[in-house]
């Protein structure tokens, strides 16, 4: 090597004394550190441990230690990954009386753990458990927040497990780690890796071994072994199993049957395996629950029916209901269904001790109704009532609502008849049914017409009549409710509890105690068991409270919480409860509203909340005592946690400049909620109550970080409550803000301005945005041009685009904008593209005095264009832009390049004159109108014309289109190279551009020096799509060999359209470089590259099994959308030429 | 009776809480009874791979009442069979902001304002 002239590194040295270490010859090895020192190379660690593992194959501990201790002398560190090297080598050459003496000089420095954790999988991958276990207790032990330690070696288990231990050695060692408290879920870890790992031989002996030690078998720890042997379909393990979950008194149960079970052995009888299951002693209720199940998922009603019959367990009624519907709905057995059902209502599983019975039955029609709506409903309720079935009440009501009132009558009045108090749709039932919808869709008109149908028939009315009580009493239609009250006591109708209720809470609602209190009356002497809701006694306590019956108000919600007994409430009450404290707040009455929420609470009404224990804090500032509201108000905080009426306790202290109450509230607040929070409600509060400076203060806190969606709903608030110079503030207070987003801000600010109507203050935004320099967003300008369109004033600037924005995802868009408009009858004509019929729609409305809405002016003219109807477009688009509107964007480039390709100059000069500039140059009108002279021959007429105003210096030139002239006419280059050199900037980069295409380099180049200006105004989107049309990958290098570093949007174009060009030529290799190599160069990320060609070139790679070492950006919608919709719109043979369109190119940087 | 189920639907959102990292041994029983200790559960679940048979290591509770709810979110860490809990609100888009560091102080806010001085605020400078 030395004569070869090849460095002599350490490596080598290291790689030789290994070499010596494999020969035996530890002498030489041993004497490779002298020839170092003598060439003047420091022996470093890795040549320590190079020589220290030679040492370890042999177990020579003796020359280990020594030189260990060399390497300290010399201050070489050797580290405990190098020792674990060392140890590891010792390990697996059969050395292991050594590796406790490594073990100890390790220094477990950070870093340890993990070095650890990989030797030790590493030696039970070699068999070297013993030594592995050693390395696993001496690593660090991690301690929880708690100061215990955390069970340790869960890593190691697994290993184990993976490594196919026998299950004797892995039950050692896991008990051994637990009575050395290394880990007390070692047993159970063992058994959740032999579960996962598929080893169910393992895994039964390990379920065993934890029964054996007193751990609690559970169900779910036998289903991965069923499940297993389910899907090998080795019926005679699954059984054994089963008899072990016996055995181990850990009981099958249904659900373990249904899930991990049946559906494996699906070709085994349903009563042979009833008696298998029996014979090993699984609960003959469990398995019939789940034959029934699995039965009626396969529709065989009858076969549930019968299996019931035979062995008449209680039914697991809940988990049958649902599957029990839908059998009956595919399979029209209904005398078994009923059967089963019977059987389910009678014999259910559920808890015994419930005050009512659950209401299957009724789960089981709503199941119905949901799926089948009406159809077959009176078949079905009529068997079930004769079959004595019942149904709570809510369910009969919910019928009615979810036939929207359509209830044939005999249903109705059969379900009347199975209605029983003794039922009601259990809690459970009720999480899950979706059907609970609220009472408001019913719909009274309907029932209302139903009703005069039913009278005019002359058929029984009752059920109807009673209906629209109950709904005009919840509607407060108190009137209506009245009169067919009337009509009902004359005929005799006895009421129901419910209904007096129902009208109880319709008198409470229209403030007429007497009535209320009459109806109560009458409910009360009716009442057996029926318990009203709770918040029409709320209600009622409330109104008490107006008429200043507080003693009878508190009499009230004790003795109804009394009759309701300890059943949770359901009901949200909060509201109501506000309501009724805020009536004793208002008075001023303390004590009143304190012993009122007490009670509330206490007796189970609400939960505390901010909202209701605001009231009695309220109270005392009615009654001016400040302090007694902050005494409160900490009593709440330091009891439950919450912060009633704190905003207002701040602005009241702000108000008083109370600085310690403030302070104290704050304190008491931030412990509750943070402090970052605390402060931007604090700001809030000293904004409402006009201190801007105090407000500023704050928000430039240092370490608050300004929030923007706190902002924004502080903005939001401010602006529901019509405080407009609370929004001003804000937007004044963040300005010199960090990381604020300034033109949301203004948004709200226009907003507001525009709620108050003041188009002039609003026009002053836009003034101090562009003083500020801020840019306005499109939402922003869009915003500001309706609103000045609105009061009638001129826009002053151009909107980019006056359709709608794709709807951000939680953006705050004006309600107005939201409504839509019914499908014009126009736009349906356009649609089915009858054109002839939408014209003389048009002429029909116009005829009328309407008009037609921009939509459907566009959609017109796009159908139009599409039947070649050029002359029709342009009159429309004429029509239109003389009413001061003009068509979607879109639809006007269809329309000028269709003019463009005829070479209608003509007409596209006519536009032009009726187009407002801005719109012209968005739409590029003057590229279209120079084509249309090239495409009509008229290109002479062109370049004179324009040699004539260049020549008068005229304002109005364009050169627009040039590229596309050169390229049919090239005997026009001197002249465009005169005018070019005339100085027009854009002429001289379209030159340039021409140069390249024609690839006449010298004269590009030189026209570069020249105007260095040229590189930076080039247009390469043209140049290529030219090479992409004509294949000429080498055009596309030239031309990015030329603007790299000058402009970057060009580059990246450049060379997207480059890796579409090689992956289509199937030159991936090349594709790649580019992305990787030749973007770099550049100076472009991948990321800023087109989203098109990478993918392209992803899956090209990809499906060459290549792989694809970049990622693909996520398109951006909107560069996208404008994206597609200015190049799809660009016939082929034109250029794109203007600097606008040069914006809109998809570039992140 | 179905007055204020879409209100009592939203209660019921907010009293649900996600509960992951569930050790293997930890069934729906076994997960109702551990946390019955801080109210009362109307529900509580352990999911299954139907497949495989083994617990997904994650699961639902949901309290009757909010009192419940605040003691078990109040808790730091809880601590099940060996395994540390993942206990998290659901449902209600995660809340965000700021919003739920009054139950755990996990979300919102973490890090201190380096210094406030109220009396400087309210001095008028």
């Amino acid at each position: 090597m030395k004569s070869a002239e090849l460095p002599i590194n350490e490596n080598v040295f290291n790689s030789l004394i290994t070499g010596h270490s494999k020969a035996k010859d530890m002498e030489s090895a041993a004497g490779i550190l002298d020839i170092m020192r003598n060439a003047q190379l420091e022996p470093s660690s890795d040549t320590y441990t190079a020589l220290l593992c030679g040492y370890a194959e042999n177990g020579d501990i003796a020359n280990i230690n020594k030189y260990i201790e060399d390497a300290e002398k010399r201050a070489t560190y050797l580290g405990d990954k190098d020792l674990l090297d060392v140890m590891f080598t010792l390990a697996i050459n059969g050395h292991n009386e050594h590796t406790q003496a490594l073990m100890t000089k390790m220094r477990k420095e950070t870093g340890f753990n993990q070095d650890a954790y990989n030797a030790v999988l590493s030696l039970v991958n070699e068999g070297q458990d013993d030594v592995a276990y050693q390395l696993m207790q001496a690593m660090t032990r991690p301690t929880r927040p708690d100061g215990t330690v955390a069970p340790v070696g869960f890593f190691f288990l697994r290993q184990l497990v993976k490594n196919e231990r026998p299950v004797e050695k892995l039950m050692g060692i896991a008990n051994d780690m637990q009575a050395r408290k290394l880990n007390e879920y070692a047993l159970s870890k063992v058994t959740e890796c032999t579960l996962q790992l598929g080893k169910l031989e393992h895994a039964r002996a390990c379920l065993v071994e934890m029964k054996r030690q007193g751990l609690p078998m559970r169900t779910h720890y036998f289903w991965p072994i069923l499940a297993a042997y389910g899907q090998r379909e080795d019926g005679d393990n699954v059984t054994a199993t089963l008899k072990l979950m016996v055995d181990m008194e850990c009981a099958p149960t249904s659900e373990t049957f249904t899930d991990y079970v049946l559906p494996f052995l699906s070709a085994v009888q349903p009563l042979d395996l009833l008696t298998d299951m029996q014979a090993i002693g699984c609960q003959t209720a469990q398995v019939v629950n789940a034959l029934v199940m699995h039965l009626l998922y396969q529709n065989k009603i009858t076969e549930a029916a019968d299996l019931v019959d035979k062995h008449p367990v209680r039914a697991q009624s809940m988990r049958i209901v649902r599957p029990l519907a839908a059998a009956y709905i595919r399979s029209g057995d209904l005398d078994s269904c009923l059967r089963l059902l019977s059987h389910m209502c009678e014999h259910t599983a559920e808890n015994r001790e419930r005050r009512l019975k659950s209401d299957h039955a009724g789960q089981f029609i709503l199941d119905y109704v949901q799926q089948k709506k009406g159809d077959g409903l009176d078949v079905l309720v009529t068997a079930m009532a004769e079959k004595n079935l019942k149904i709570s009440s809510a369910t009969a009501e919910q019928v009615h609502v979810m036939l929207k009132g359509n209830v044939p009558g005999t249903v109705a009045q059969v379900m009347d008849g199975m209605v029983s108090s003794q039922v009601e749709l259990s809690p459970e039932e009720e999480q899950f049914s979706s059907f609970i919808t609220h009472p408001r869709e019913m719909n009274v008109e309907d029932l209302e017409s139903h009703l005069i149908e039913l009278k005019a028939k002359n058929m029984n009315v009752r059920g109807v009549m009673r209906h629209l009580l109950i709904q005009h009493c919840r509607l407060k239609n108190k009137e209506r409710a009245l009169e067919i009250k009337k009509e009902l006591d004359l005929e005799g109708f006895r009421y129901s509890v419910g209904m007096y209720a129902v009208l109880m809470d319709l008198a409470v609602s229209t403030k007429d105690l007497p009535l209320a209190l009459q109806y109560k009356g009458q409910m009360d002497m009716d009442a057996t068991d029926f318990i009203i809701d709770s918040h029409k006694i709320i209600n009622l306590g409330g109104l008490m409270l107006e008429n200043d019956k507080m003693s009878d108000a508190m009499q009230l919600l004790v003795e109804h919480s009394e009759k309701r007994g300890d059943a949770p409430i359901k009901e949200a009450l909060s509201g109501n409860a506000w309501r009724l404290l805020n009536v004793q707040a208002m008075r001023g009455d303390v004590q009143g509203t304190q012993a009122l929420l007490e009670l509330l609470i206490s007796r189970g009404y609400v939960q505390p909340s901010n909202m209701l224990m605001g009231c009695p804090i309220k109270a005392h500032l009615v009654n001016n005592d400040v302090a007694g509201a902050l005494t409160t108000f900490e009593e709440y905080v330091k009891t439950y946690k919450f912060t009633p009426w704190k905003n207002e306790l701040f602005r009241k202290f702000i108000e008083l400049e109370d600085s310690d109450s403030l302070q104290k509230v704050m304190d008491l607040s931030s412990s509750i909620h943070g402090e970052m929070n605390v402060l931007f409600e604090l700001a809030f509060a000293f904004l409402e109550t006009g201190r801007v400076k105090q407000a500023k203060k704050i928000v430039e806190t240092p370490g608050l970080r300004a929030k923007m969606d706190r902002l924004e709903n502080l903005c939001e608030q401010a602006l529901k409550d019509d405080k407009f110079t609370v929004i001003e503030n804000i937007v004044t207070i963040t300005k010199d803000l960090f990381d604020i987003d300034r033109d949301t801000m203004y948004y709200h600010l226009l907003r507001s301005y525009r709620k108050q109507g003041d188009w002039q203050k609003a026009l002053g935004v836009w003034t101090t945005m562009q003083e500020e320099s801020v840019t306005p967003s499109d939402r922003t300008l869009r915003y500001l041009a309706a609103q000045l369109r609105e009061s009638g004033q001129p826009v002053p600037f151009t909107v980019a685009d006056e359709q709608p924005p794709p709807q951000p995802r939680r953006a705050a868009r004006p309600a107005a904008a939201t409504v839509q408009a019914p499908p014009s009858k126009l736009l349906e004509l356009v649609k089915l593209r009858d054109l002839q019929g939408a014209v003389d729609h048009k002429k029909g409305l116009e005829a009328e005095g309407k008009t037609l809405d921009n939509k459907e002016y566009s959609n017109l003219i796009e159908l139009m264009l599409e039947e070649e109807k050029l002359k029709d477009a342009l009159a429309l688009t004429t029509e239109m832009l003389q009413q001061g509107t003009h068509p979607y964007q879109r639809v006007l480039v269809f329309l000028l390049s269709r003019m463009h390709l005829a070479g209608d100059v003509d007409g596209l000069q006519q536009l032009v004159q009726l187009m407002p500039e801005a719109l012209q140059s968005r739409v590029l009108i003057h590229k279209h109108l120079n084509v249309a002279y090239v495409h009509s021959g008229r290109a002479e007429e062109l370049i004179s014309q324009i040699e004539d105003k260049v020549k008068k210096e005229s304002p109005d030139i364009y050169f627009n289109g040039f590229l596309f002239l050169l390229k049919k006419h090239p005997e026009y280059l001197p002249r465009v190279e005169a005018l070019a050199n005339a100085g027009h900037g854009n002429l001289q980069a379209t030159l340039w551009g021409h140069y390249l295409m024609t690839e006449q380099y010298e004269s590009a180049d030189s026209l570069a020096k020249e105007h260095p200006l040229v590189l930076a105004h080039v247009r390469v989107a043209p140049i290529c799509k030219e090479a992409l049309e004509t294949n000429n990958e080498k055009m596309l290098l030239n031309v990015l060999e030329r603007v790299k570093g000058v402009d970057r949007v060009s580059s990246a174009i450049l060379l997207s359209y480059l890796v579409s060009l090689q992956t289509r030529n199937g030159d991936l290799t090349g594709g790649l470089q580019t992305v990787m190599e030749r973007s770099k160069a550049a100076g472009i990320k991948p990321s800023d590259m087109r989203t098109g060609p990478l993918s392209m070139l992803k899956r090209a790679l990809e499906a060459n099994s290549q792989p694809v070492p970049f990622q693909v950006p996520r398109a951006r919608s909107s560069n996208r959308r404008n994206q597609d919709s200015s190049s799809s719109s660009d016939s082929s043979d034109s250029d794109s030429d203007s600097d606008s369109k040069k914006k809109s190119q998809p570039l992140h940087s | 009776m179905a007055a204020s189920s879409a209100a009592q639907a939203v209660n019921r959102a907010v009293q649900k809480l996600f509960i992951g990292n569930i050790p293997w041994t930890v069934g729906r029983r076994e997960l109702r009874e551990y946390f019955s200790q801080y109210g009362h559960v109307t529900f509580a679940n352990v999911l299954f791979d139907k497949v495989s048979g083994m617990s997904k290591g994650y699961g639902f509770i949901q309290y009757s009442n909010r009192e419940g709810y605040s003691n078990a979110t109040g808790k730091d860490s809880h601590f099940l069979e060996g395994g540390q809990l993942i206990v998290e609100q659901t449902g209600g888009g995660g809340g965000g902001g700021g919003q739920f560091d009054r139950a755990s102080g996990r979300r919102g806010f973490t890090n201190k304002v380096d210094q406030f001085d109220l009396q400087n605020v309210m001095n008028k400078s």
